[in-house]
């Protein structure tokens, strides 16, 4: 129970983590254009990657179950 | 242009075709008709949230602000990924409690919660009320885009008028499977279609590098926040975030399609799903600064994807993603009406004038008041424009406020009717105070809606304090339940906290 918790813990921390990135006024230093990044603005950069890093973390989450077992009901369900 | 009307006339046909084959699969019961009876699978769950979630709103006001806003609209994003997560974690208790007590409507889960008929008006007034400026804008833009990709030959008046009698119809018969599966096909091609014109479109200056560069050279201060009016800055960057994100799960359409889902895993993989999709915005991003860069100053700038279609893309493909953002509006419009419908027919029909109506009777009721709403929305379209966006966060804005009562129910035992009450009228009061009294100017620059949130937080949470506590038996059925829920989910072991009682199930 403990182990699955903290990995609950961990995926929802990391999800606020990657808001709070493009959100938080921490975004005003990504403001700018350049150094430019495969070809795009350093704002768009920025904001691709955190997008990036929540898309990618939610499909982890999902892979984890969002930690936690498989519940009967849910098994059947599916 | 007759290639145009074809198009269009093919757009029109599918989704009533569709629809009618799922009204051949419906159970004439009045919760088939509306939450599908709670047996919906996850593909067609999927495709409708994406599909009624990405409305007219993206598609045309997504261009409209980067064409004149800057960057800010990039706050996009963050908004899909915020949507997402809450859809987990607010969707699926939800969801749970529905199953669990039967709900149909948001009012049902508050009124029951807050245990007060107050209450559950309020909630019905707040979701029709906000529901129908959203839904002006995707009737307004699903019409000017019918317009534009018919070359004209369809007027205004009349796009809006097809495109209410081709929703009304399917939605009549087939009720929500009926919207849900013809949202499947919006779905897939709004984010098709998006992304590639997007590409497209940036290929005319040389692509999305060398656009960019361009962009550089010439309008940088386009590329930063705040944009170059120096008006979308910060606050209009975390504003639009939050106020869109909350108010689009709060919305009564995005409410039944939680209660719909079959599967609880779907919740699970929400998340990713829809953060995925946000992609889509990089070719609302493509063209739109394209648009700057070869077509500047256009005067209605909800109209920068059309014409930047029209003139930089072979006419059938710009009809085809013309008639796809048609169906972004559709695919909110379907929903919202009958969204309105259902809170309507379930909140204050059967609840207050005729408690014993048969299943018959309700979904009849329920399409009275589809045909009802489509008028009023077919009007307001028509005589009360206004830029998308703005009026976009307008619903947003009353619809959001919402969320404050059911974070309350989901994770508080306090909470009482009366801080409930407290907190949404005084929310609304603020917010239709510093949006229509020129006057007042709220505060940081921040949406009031924003302002709106922290009143309503501050209000509940005091009132209730300062109000006796709820029944104690409603707080110990609901506690049950989100016990139960917890167990399900492997958060709390249920067996060593509560070893003697019964969960019922």
């Amino acid at each position: 129970m403990k182990n699955r918790n903290n990995t609950r813990i961990f995926l929802f921390a990391a999800s606020i983590f990657g808001l709070i990135m493009m959100e938080s006024p921490l975004l005003l230093a990504a403001n700018r254009v350049e150094p430019f990044i495969f070809g795009f603005p350093f704002l768009v950069a920025w904001i691709l990657f955190w997008w990036a890093f929540c898309t990618i973390l939610f499909f982890i989450a999902h892979k984890m179950n969002w930690g936690k077992p498989k519940s009967k009901q849910e098994s059947d369900a599916s | 242009m007759t290639m145009g009307v074809l198009i269009i006339v093919l757009f029109m046909v599918i989704p009533l075709v569709v629809g009618f084959y799922a009204a051949g699969k419906s159970q004439n019961t009045s919760d088939d008709y509306f939450i599908q009876g709670r047996g919906m699978g996850s593909v067609a769950a999927f495709f409708t949230v994406a599909a009624t979630w990405w409305s007219a709103f993206a598609f045309l006001g997504s261009n409209a602000s980067f064409y004149t806003e800057g960057p800010v609209y990039l706050t996009a994003f963050a908004w899909n990924i915020l949507f997402g997560f809450l859809y987990f974690v607010v969707g699926k208790r939800v969801w749970f409690l529905g199953k669990k007590f039967n709900y149909v409507t948001p009012s049902d889960l508050l009124g029951d919660f807050y245990n007060s008929e107050k209450v559950r008006i309020l909630v019905g007034l707040i979701v029709i009320v906000f529901t129908i400026p959203y839904l002006q804008i995707q009737l307004t833009g699903g019409a000017y885009l019918i317009e534009v990709a018919s070359g004209g030959v369809i007027p205004f008046w009349l796009a809006a008028l097809i495109f209410y009698v081709v929703i009304i119809t399917y939605v009549w018969v087939g009720g929500i499977r009926a919207v849900a599966w013809t949202d499947i096909i919006y779905g897939a091609l709004l984010f098709f279609g998006l992304l590639f014109v997007g590409f497209y479109i940036a290929n005319v200056v040389g692509g999305p590098a060398s656009m960019f560069s361009q962009m550089q050279e010439s309008h940088p201060n386009h590329m930063t926040l705040p944009g170059p009016e120096g008006s979308s800055g910060y606050a209009t960057w975390i504003s639009l975030c939050f106020v869109t994100a909350i108010g689009a799960i709060m919305g009564p359409q995005i409410w039944l399609r939680m209660y719909s889902v079959k599967n609880g895993q779907l919740f699970n993989l929400m998340p990713f799903l829809i953060s995925l999709v946000a992609i889509t915005y990089i070719g609302s991003l493509f063209v739109s600064w394209t648009g700057v860069l070869v077509m500047p100053g256009v005067e209605n700038p909800d109209q920068i994807l059309p014409l930047m279609l029209l003139d930089y893309a072979p006419f059938v493909i710009g009809a085809i993603v013309l008639a796809g953002g048609a169906s972004a509006a559709m695919s909110t419009a379907n929903s919202q009406i009958h969204a309105v419908s259902t809170v309507m027919t379930k909140d204050f029909y059967q609840r207050y004038r005729n408690p014993e109506a048969p299943q018959s009777k309700l979904i009849q009721v329920g399409r009275y008041f589809l045909l009802a709403f489509s008028v009023l929305a077919y009007f307001l379209a028509l005589f009360a424009p206004g830029l998308l966006v703005t009026v976009g966060l307008i619903a947003f804005g009353g619809t959001a406020q919402l969320i404050v009562p059911v974070i309350g129910a989901l994770f508080w035992k306090r909470g009482t009717a009366s801080g409930a009450m407290a907190g949404l009228i005084g929310s609304l009061v603020f917010i239709i105070a510093f949006t229509f009294i020129p006057a007042l100017v709220s505060p940081l620059g921040l949406d009031p809606a924003m302002w709106g949130l922290a009143i309503n937080t501050v209000l509940f949470i005091g009132v209730s304090y300062a109000t006796a506590p709820r029944d104690q038996h409603v707080v110990d059925r609901f506690d049950k339940a989100l016990r139960e829920f917890r167990g399900e989910e492997g958060i709390e072991d249920i067996e060593a906290s509560e070893p003697k009682e019964h969960i019922p199930s």
